[in-house]
């Protein structure tokens, strides 16, 4: 698989199209799936890894599914290549990090893809620009019964689909929805959300999932509970709840312009000066003020700015990306030097505040 | 020192390296935590105070801490250490355990989901196979017919082996 190609495309997720794609970036479910008679990755030896890993594989490759699959293994990537993988969501940073034989199954359309040996056998995950969970669904199911049909799962009558942390028990799945809530988070909004949504067993992460910082004020909602709920049931209830969170942040958008609009049109303004002219620039403070020129095109209080254009720099500044695109390794510094140049060079050409 | 983000007095200090150069961030502990400045893990109890609780609670507790898998070999003390199963067997063999756990982070104890068409004998058949010895066997209780009862309870242990999935 050709990396240096993709990391000119900003892939499925931050696309920017699709339903509400101006708050909603991406829909993503996955699905944790173990073989019967293999000890979980955790406690299994590399060789038994390699077992696994050499079953899935061939099994995933001989799939008669609609999209064929590419399988990269893990051992055979630099490091660079990992981040970059995780940068593009195709991977967790779970699975960049650990050891022994371990790979992911890539879709060609980039929607797809399925890790091996990362803390289960096997983590389908399937991905879509914009709110839509139900086509998600309809996919990454269908992939479940043909693979389902190649191998035996570790399945229990009582507990469902068995997973190596009992918190992935049952459904095994996991469905989320990635938000961009600038209005709600710059007016503190967003906590009261966090807690209603604790309260419905729904829960929030970061851009990189669990633990990781919310940056670029992108929120991810998902379901805290996998048993005793059907699958359709759990994304109903995220279905039911997005819609409002997509309309507080509306609303808490039209209060801010109303209210404090010049303030709101500076911090545009400034974020897209910044972007556009600073010399040295970090990873956190593109995302802050990218985030602002997104919110700001989608208000209109900018002009001339594609969105494609901010959809991709946020990925094409991430530190893997940005060295795939420049072709050679950087330190810290070179980074920052090279990022606020790429930056330049793509926001210059465009772009102007109306009076 | 006070903390960056709220001037409140600073007890966390974050030291990053950013190009040969040393920056220090002076931060509170709750802004460290909304701001998940601090890796998951730094905030956990360790694991093996976490073992140690649960192994003052009594007599259940040391019960639990006997428990091994025999095919895989983990113990369910290591489950409570590091909260990771070693394979899908344990579910079976550290039951006592993690069932009352999985009910209190789950809110529920069966799973309602999609069932694979492959193990058509994990599927609801074998469910409705059990369900029904298990009625019978409660009239052949009420019944006293204890004879049949003893039966049906060998068909049941059968039927439920541990082994068999």
């Amino acid at each position: 698989m050709n990396f240096d190609l993709l990391s000119k495309s900003s892939g499925e997720w931050l696309k920017g199209s699709g339903v509400e794609s101006d708050i909603v970036i991406s829909s993503r479910i996955r699905l944790a799936r173990n073989l019967a008679g293999f000890p979980f990755p955790n406690r299994a030896s590399n060789f038994q890894k390699a077992e696994i890993e050499t079953l899935l594989k061939d099994r995933i490759q001989t799939l008669e599914f609609e999209q064929k699959f590419e399988y990269v293994s893990l051992t055979a990537l630099n490091t660079l290549d990992r981040q970059f993988l995780v940068e593009r969501q195709l991977i967790s940073r779970e699975l960049a990090a650990n050891e022994g034989p371990r790979g992911v199954a890539l879709g060609n359309l980039e929607s797809l893809s399925l890790m091996v040996n990362e803390e289960d056998h096997l983590r389908l995950q399937v991905m879509r620009s914009g709110f839509s969970l139900e086509s998600a669904w309809e996919t990454i199911n269908k992939l479940d019964d043909f693979l389902e049909k190649k191998v035996s799962y570790a399945f229990h009558e009582e507990f469902g689909y068995l997973t190596a942390c009992p918190t992935n028990v049952g459904t095994g799945m996991r469905a989320s929805v990635m938000l961009h809530l600038p209005a709600l988070d710059f007016t503190k909004q967003i906590d009261k959300v966090f807690r209603a949504l604790q309260r419905i067993n729904l829960t929030h992460r970061g851009l990189y999932g669990e633990g990781s910082r919310f940056s670029g004020h992108f929120f991810q909602i998902s379901n805290q509970v996998t048993l005793g709920k059907s699958e359709n049931t759990i994304l109903n209830e995220i279905y039911s709840v997005i819609p409002q969170i997509i309309d507080y942040e509306r609303q808490a958008r039209n209060a801010w312009k109303k209210d404090n609009g010049q303030i709101l049109q500076d911090r545009i303004s400034r974020a897209f000066g910044t972007l556009s002219s600073a010399t040295m620039m970090t990873s956190d403070e593109t995302m802050e003020l990218l985030s602002y020129v997104r919110l700001g095109i989608h208000m209109k209080m900018i002009e001339d700015v594609d969105i494609n254009t901010v959809n991709e720099l946020f990925i094409q500044t991430q530190p893997a990306h940005l060295q795939k695109l420049m072709g050679s390794t950087l330190d810290g510094e070179e980074r920052n030097t090279a990022r606020a140049k790429f930056l330049r060079s793509k926001l210059r050409s465009s772009g102007s505040t109306p009076n | 020192m006070i903390c960056k983000y709220c001037s409140k007095p600073a007890t966390i200090h974050l030291t990053d390296i950013v190009g040969g150069q040393k920056k220090i961030t002076n931060i509170c502990k709750e802004c460290a935590e909304t701001k998940q400045l601090l890796k998951q893990s730094d905030n956990d109890l360790p694991g093996i105070l976490q073992g140690l609780i649960s192994k003052h609670i009594g007599k259940e507790a040391d019960e639990l801490s006997k428990l091994v898998c025999p095919d895989c070999g983990t113990r369910y003390m290591d489950f409570r250490a590091q909260g990771r199963l070693g394979c899908p067997k344990d579910y079976n063999y550290f039951k006592l355990g993690l069932e009352p756990l999985i009910e209190k982070i789950q809110h529920s104890k069966k799973h309602l989901g999609k069932i694979p068409k492959r193990n058509p004998d994990l599927s609801g058949k074998r469910s409705e196979a059990i369900l029904k010895i298990r009625q019978d066997l409660k009239k052949a209780i009420e019944s006293e017919s204890y004879e049949e009862a003893a039966k049906l309870r060998d068909l049941l242990k059968e039927k439920e082996n541990p082994d068999e999935f």
